[in-house]
C-alpha cells in the first residue's frame, strides 16, 4: 500500500534522514522503532508534505512527495501528530469536526461520528468540553478520533503513549490493536518497543537517520541484544 | 540654459563688449526657494511655487527688478522635512542667492532660516503665521502671513460683536500655531471684557474627539462660541463630531482651515467663521489672480498660497528698488522700511515698525452651502493686538 | 452621571474601532505569524473607495458597501501578491515585506489620489444626535456602536458554529496540525485576510464618519493603536484582541475626560503607561496563553 524508498530529508546542513526505505502492506500494523533523533518524526513529516523531502513515497500507485498535507490527507493518509497537537481551545466535538473536514458527504460524516464514539466513548461525554481541559490519554485518544474523522486507509501514529502514565499507554495499545483489528492500515512510530511489537506484523528499526534493521515483530523481539545496543532500552 | 539660450547670451555679451561694459555685466538676483515639493507641505509649497513663478515672470518680461536685475528663481525640494530643509538652504546658500522664500511650516522654515541668517540674506516666509518666527530666526526674516496675533484680535472683535460673551477654547500644544493662536485669542478676548470658560487641549495623535465633545455638551452653562485654530486633520475629525454630537454652538476658526476639504465636509461645516489673508470677490484683483493661475496651471484654487508666493517676490523686488543694490544688509533694511505696499490679496502690507511682522488686512468668512461667503476685510486696531 | 454615561459611550465607541482592527491583526499573526504592518492601508482603500463612490454619485449605501468590498479585495490580493511568497520565511522577513507593502501603499496614496486629506461628508441623516432619556447621542456613534456589536456578535457565531470559523481558531492555534485535517493552507490564509480586510474596511467606515477626512497616511494611527490592543489583549488570541481594544478605548476616554488640564499632555504617556502595568502584572497579555507543550 505505502512504498517508500530513499526518503532524505535534512534541516539546514543537517542530514536527518539519509535514504529510508520502508514498505506498508494493507491491513498491516508495521512498527517504526528507534532512539530520540533518529528520524522517526521527520519521516512522518517527510510521507505527510510537512517538510521537504529527496527520494520516492508511492501510497497505492500515487506519488506523494511534493504535494501538501491537505491533499494527502485527502488521498487517504492521516497522522496523528507527536505530543498529541489536539486544539486546545476548541471542543472535543469541534476537534473531531475538524478532523472530518475532508468529508463531503453529510451521511459518511455521520457514520463517522458514531463508529468514533462507538471506539472512544469517553470523548463523546466530553464532547462540549475544551480538548485542553482533557487529561493527557484523553488527549491522545481525541488525536487518534480526530484523525480517523478523516476515513484514512492508511493511519500514522507518531509515539502515541508518549508522557502517558502506564495504564493509559496499555488502553491506547489496545486500541491500536482493535483499529488494526478493524482492517486499518497502521504505520507506528514508537519508543517503547516490547509494546509496539507486541502488537505489530512487521518491524523497522532506525538509527541516525538510516534503517538498520527490519523484520518481522517476532524476529525483532527476539534480537534483545539488537535493542539493547540500538534502543538504548534496559529491559 | 538650454542650447538656444545660451548661443543668445553669448551673443548678447559679444555686441556688449565693444560698447558699454557694465551694461554688458548685467547681473541677475537669484531668489531661492526652499520647497516641500513632495510630502504633506507638497500641496501648499505648490501653490507658492506656482504663485512666486508668476511674480518672476512678470517681472522678467519688464527687463527685470527696476528694469536692469532680472531674477532667476531657484527651487529645490526639501521633501516636507526639516532636515533636508536645512541641507536644501545650504545649497541656496552656496549658489550665492540674494533673497530665500521658506517652507510653508515653522520648523523647517527655522531650519532652513539659521542658515540664510547666518549668511545675512533676508528671507519671507509665505504661509508660517507665527509672529515669533522672525524673533527666533533673526533679523533677516520676515514674515508675510496674516500673523496669529492679528487673526485672534480680528476674531475676538467679531466675538463680541456678535455679542458672544463666554468661550470654550481648543488648542494643541504640540504646533505653535495650534498653541499660540488660541492664547493670543484669549488674551484678545479677555482684555475686551469676555470669558473664557474652559481651554480644551489636544494631541498631534488624536483623531477621537469624543471625551473632548461631552465635556462641552455638558458644560453649565453653555459657552457662546467655540475657538480653534486646529487644521487638518483635526478640525474636520472635531467639527464632525461636534456637530452630530448635536452641538451647535457656534465655531470660529483661522486660515489653516482655508482650504477645500473644509468646504467639503457639507453640513457640519455649516456656519464655521474663519479668519484668513484674503477674499477673491468678484473684479477683485485677487480673484483675477487666482484666474490668471487657473489659466496657466489649470485648477482654479483660491487659497491665499499662491497669492502669498506672488507676493513675496513682490515685496523682494520692491526692496531691492529702494536699496538699489543686491546686497543682503541693503535689502534687509529697505524691506523693513516698506509701508502700505499694496498686496494682490487686496490689502496693504506694512513692515515699518513692526518687527518684521507684516500688518495687514484680515478677512473673515463664513462658510455656506459649502462656499466661502464674504464677511469683513479689516485692519485690527493696533492697540487690541497682544505682543507676540 | 449623564457625563459618564456618555464618556462609557465614547470609551465603548472607540474601543470598538479598536477592537476591530486588533482583530484582523490578530487574526493574521496567529495564522500566518505576520505582523502585517500594512494593515492600516487596508482601511485607507476602504476609506478613499467611500470618498469617490460618494464623489462619484453612487447610492450611498452601494458606498458603503463598495468601500468594505474594497477592503476585503485589497486584502487578498495583498496576500496573494506580497505575502504568499515570503509566506515559509522568517518572521523578519514577513515584518519587513509588510513593512514595504505599507510604504508604497502609502507613497501610491500620495501620488495617485493626493497627498492631502479630502473631505467625506455623510449624508444629513447620518448626521446629528438622537436622544435617549437625558442623554444626547451622536446618531453616527450609535451606529458605531450597534454595528461593532452586531459584527463581533456575528464573528462570534461563525467562529463558534461554522466550518470556516472552526478551521479559523484551530489554524489560529496550530496552523501545521490543522492542514492535517486536509484544510486547505491557501484557503486559510486568504480567508484569514478577506476577514482582516472587512474588520479594516467597517473600522475605515467608523473612522471616517468621526474624522470627516481621508488622507494617505490616516490608518497609521489606528492601527498603532491597534497593536497596543494585540499585545495588551495577549498577541495570537483572538478574544484578547477584541479585549485588548476596548481596554485601551476606555483607557483613552477616561484620561481625556478625567485628567486635569495641565496633566492632559501626559495623557499618551499615561495611557502607555498604565499598558505597560497591565503587561507587568500579566506579562502574556489579558488573555494570552503561555506557551507550552511542542509546538
Ligand atoms: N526543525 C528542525 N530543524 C533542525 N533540526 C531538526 C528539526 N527537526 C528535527 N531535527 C533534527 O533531526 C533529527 C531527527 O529528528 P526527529 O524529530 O525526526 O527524530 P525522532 O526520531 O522523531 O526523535 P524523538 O524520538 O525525540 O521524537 C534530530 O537530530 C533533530 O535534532
Ligand atoms: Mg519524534
Amino acid at each position: 500500500m505505502l512504498s517508500v524508498s530513499g526518503l532524505t530529508v535534512s534541516y539546514g546542513a543537517v542530514l536527518a534522514l539519509r535514504g529510508v526505505s520502508l514498505e506498508v502492506g494493507r491491513g498491516e500494523l508495521v512498527a517504526l522503532l528507534g532512539p530520540n533523533g533518529a528520524g522517526k518524526t521527520s519521516t512522518l513529516g517527510a510521507l505527510m508534505g510537512l517538510c521537504r523531502a529527496g527520494g520516492a513515497v508511492c501510497l497505492d500507485g500515487e506519488a506523494l512527495l511534493g504535494r501538501a498535507p491537505e491533499k494527502i490527507v485527502r488521498l487517504g493518509m492521516t497522522l496523528v501528530p507527536e505530543g498529541r497537537r489536539v486544539f486546545g481551545g476548541l471542543t472535543v466535538e469541534e476537534n473531531l469536526r475538524l478532523g472530518g473536514a475532508v468529508q463531503r458527504d453529510e451521511a459518511a460524516r455521520r457514520r463517522q461520528y458514531a463508529e468514533v464514539y462507538a471506539l472512544f466513548p469517553v470523548l463523546e461525554e466530553r464532547s462540549g468540553q475544551l480538548a485542553g481541559s482533557l487529561s493527557g490519554g484523553e488527549q491522545q485518544q481525541l488525536a487518534i478520533a480526530r484523525a480517523l474523522m478523516s476515513g484514512p486507509r492508511l493511519l500514522l501514529l507518531d509515539e502515541p503513549s508518549l508522557g502517558l502514565a502506564p495504564k493509559v499507554v496499555d488502553t491506547i495499545f489496545g486500541l491500536i490493536d482493535r483499529l488494526r483489528a478493524s482492517g486499518l492500515t497502521i504505520l507506528l512510530v514508537e519508543q517503547n518497543v516490547d509494546r509496539s511489537l507486541e502488537i505489530a506484523d512487521r518491524g523497522y528499526v532506525l538509527v541516525g537517520g538510516e534503517i538498520v534493521l527490519a523484520g518481522t515483530a517476532g524476529e525483532l523481539l527476539q534480537s534483545q541484544d539488537v535493542q539493547r545496543a540500538y534502543l538504548g532500552l534496559a529491559s | 540654459m538650454s542650447l538656444k539660450n545660451a548661443l543668445a547670451a553669448a551673443a548678447v555679451a559679444a555686441t556688449a563688449v565693444g560698447g558699454a561694459g557694465a551694461a554688458g555685466a548685467q547681473e541677475q538676483v537669484r531668489i531661492g526657494f526652499a520647497a516641500g515639493l513632495t510630502g504633506y507641505l507638497a500641496f501648499f509649497d505648490g501653490m507658492v511655487r506656482n504663485g512666486a513663478q508668476m511674480a518672476v515672470d512678470e517681472i522678467n518680461a519688464q527687463g527685470g527688478i527696476a528694469g536692469q536685475w532680472p531674477i532667476e528663481f531657484i527651487v529645490r525640494d526639501m521633501r516636507s522635512d526639516a532636515a533636508a530643509a536645512a541641507v536644501v538652504a545650504r545649497e541656496l546658500v552656496a549658489a550665492d542667492i540674494h533673497a530665500m522664500i521658506t517652507p510653508c511650516d515653522v520648523d523647517p522654515a527655522i531650519a532652513a532660516g539659521q542658515l540664510a541668517q547666518a549668511a545675512e540674506i533676508p528671507m519671507m516666509s509665505p504661509c508660517a503665521s507665527t509672529p515669533t518666527l522672525p524673533g527666533q530666526v533673526g533679523p533677516y526674516m520676515f514674515n508675510l502671513k496674516t500673523a496669529d496675533n492679528l487673526q485672534a484680535t480680528v476674531l475676538s472683535e467679531f466675538a463680541h460683536e456678535q455679542g458672544y460673551e463666554t468661550a470654550y477654547v481648543l488648542l494643541s500644544p504640540d504646533t505653535p500655531y495650534t498653541d499660540l493662536l488660541p492664547r493670543y485669542f484669549i488674551q484678545a478676548f479677555e482684555a475686551s471684557g469676555g470669558e473664557v470658560l474652559e481651554v480644551g487641549t489636544y494631541g498631534w495623535d488624536q483623531q477621537d474627539f469624543s471625551a473632548e465633545v461631552t465635556a462641552i455638551a455638558n458644560m453649565e452653562p453653555q459657552p457662546d462660541v467655540i475657538m480653534t485654530s486646529a487644521y487638518e486633520p483635526h478640525f474636520p475629525a472635531f467639527i464632525t463630531q461636534l456637530r452630530n454630537a448635536g452641538v451647535e454652538i457656534p465655531v470660529l476658526g483661522s486660515d489653516g482651515i482655508d482650504s477645500p476639504t473644509t468646504l467639503g465636509l457639507g453640513e457640519v461645516a455649516e456656519g464655521v467663521v474663519f479668519s484668513m489673508a484674503g477674499y477673491p470677490a468678484e473684479g477683485s484683483e485677487l480673484e483675477a489672480f487666482y484666474r490668471d493661475y487657473e489659466e496657466r496651471f489649470g485648477e482654479y484654487l483660491p487659497f491665499a498660497f499662491s497669492a502669498s508666493g506672488y507676493e513675496a517676490i513682490m515685496l523682494f523686488a520692491e526692496a531691492i528698488e529702494q536699496a538699489g543694490s543686491l546686497e543682503g544688509p541693503a535689502i534687509r533694511d529697505a524691506l523693513d522700511r516698506i509701508a502700505d505696499f499694496p498686496g494682490v490679496t487686496g490689502t496693504e502690507i506694512t513692515y515699518e515698525g513692526q518687527n518684521r511682522v507684516a500688518l495687514r488686512d484680515v478677512t473673515l468668512v463664513r462658510v455656506e452651502g459649502g462656499q466661502q461667503v464674504f464677511l469683513r476685510q479689516v485692519a485690527p486696531d493696533p492697540a487690541e493686538v497682544p505682543e507676540p | 452621571m449623564d457625563i459618564l454615561i456618555q464618556n462609557l459611550i465614547n470609551a465603548l465607541a472607540l474601543g470598538g474601532t479598536y477592537a476591530l482592527l486588533a482583530l484582523g491583526l490578530a487574526l493574521v499573526f496567529s495564522i500566518m505569524g505576520l505582523i502585517n504592518l500594512a494593515h492600516g492601508e487596508l482601511m485607507t482603500i476602504g476609506a478613499y473607495a467611500l470618498y469617490f463612490m460618494i464623489l462619484w454619485a453612487f447610492p450611498f449605501w452601494l458606498a458603503l458597501v463598495g468601500a468594505l468590498l474594497c477592503a476585503v479585495v485589497a486584502a487578498v490580493l495583498m496576500e496573494r501578491v506580497a505575502f504568499r511568497p515570503v509566506r515559509d520565511a522568517s518572521m523578519a522577513t514577513m515584518l519587513l515585506t509588510s513593512f514595504a507593502v505599507s510604504a508604497i501603499l502609502q507613497v501610491a496614496y500620495q501620488n495617485l489620489i493626493s497627498p492631502r486629506p479630502l473631505p467625506v461628508a455623510m449624508p444629513s441623516f447620518l448626521g446629528g444626535a438622537v436622544e435617549i432619556g437625558s442623554l444626547q447621542v451622536g446618531m453616527i456613534q450609535l451606529l458605531a456602536l450597534g454595528c461593532t456589536a452586531a459584527l463581533l456578535l456575528l464573528l462570534v457565531w461563525v467562529f463558534r458554529y461554522t466550518a470556516f470559523g472552526v478551521a479559523m481558531r484551530a489554524a489560529a492555534e496550530d496552523f501545521d496540525t490543522t492542514r492535517l485535517m486536509g484544510i486547505r493552507a491557501n484557503a486559510l490564509f486568504a480567508g484569514a485576510f478577506a476577514l482582516s480586510g472587512l474588520l479594516a474596511g467597517v473600522a475605515a467606515l467608523f473612522w471616517v464618519a468621526q474624522r470627516g477626512s481621508v488622507d494617505p497616511l490616516m490608518g497609521f494611527l489606528p492601527v498603532l493603536k491597534a497593536f497596543i490592543a494585540v499585545i495588551v489583549g495577549g498577541l495570537g488570541s483572538l478574544v484578547g484582541a477584541v479585549a485588548g481594544g476596548f481596554l485601551l478605548g476606555a483607557i483613552e476616554i477616561a484620561l481625556r475626560a478625567l485628567l486635569p488640564s495641565d496633566l492632559l499632555p501626559y495623557r499618551d504617556a499615561l495611557s502607555l503607561l498604565l499598558i505597560i502595568l497591565v503587561l507587568l502584572v500579566r506579562p502574556q497579555g489579558l488573555m494570552g496563553r503561555r506557551r507550552e507543550g511542542v509546538r
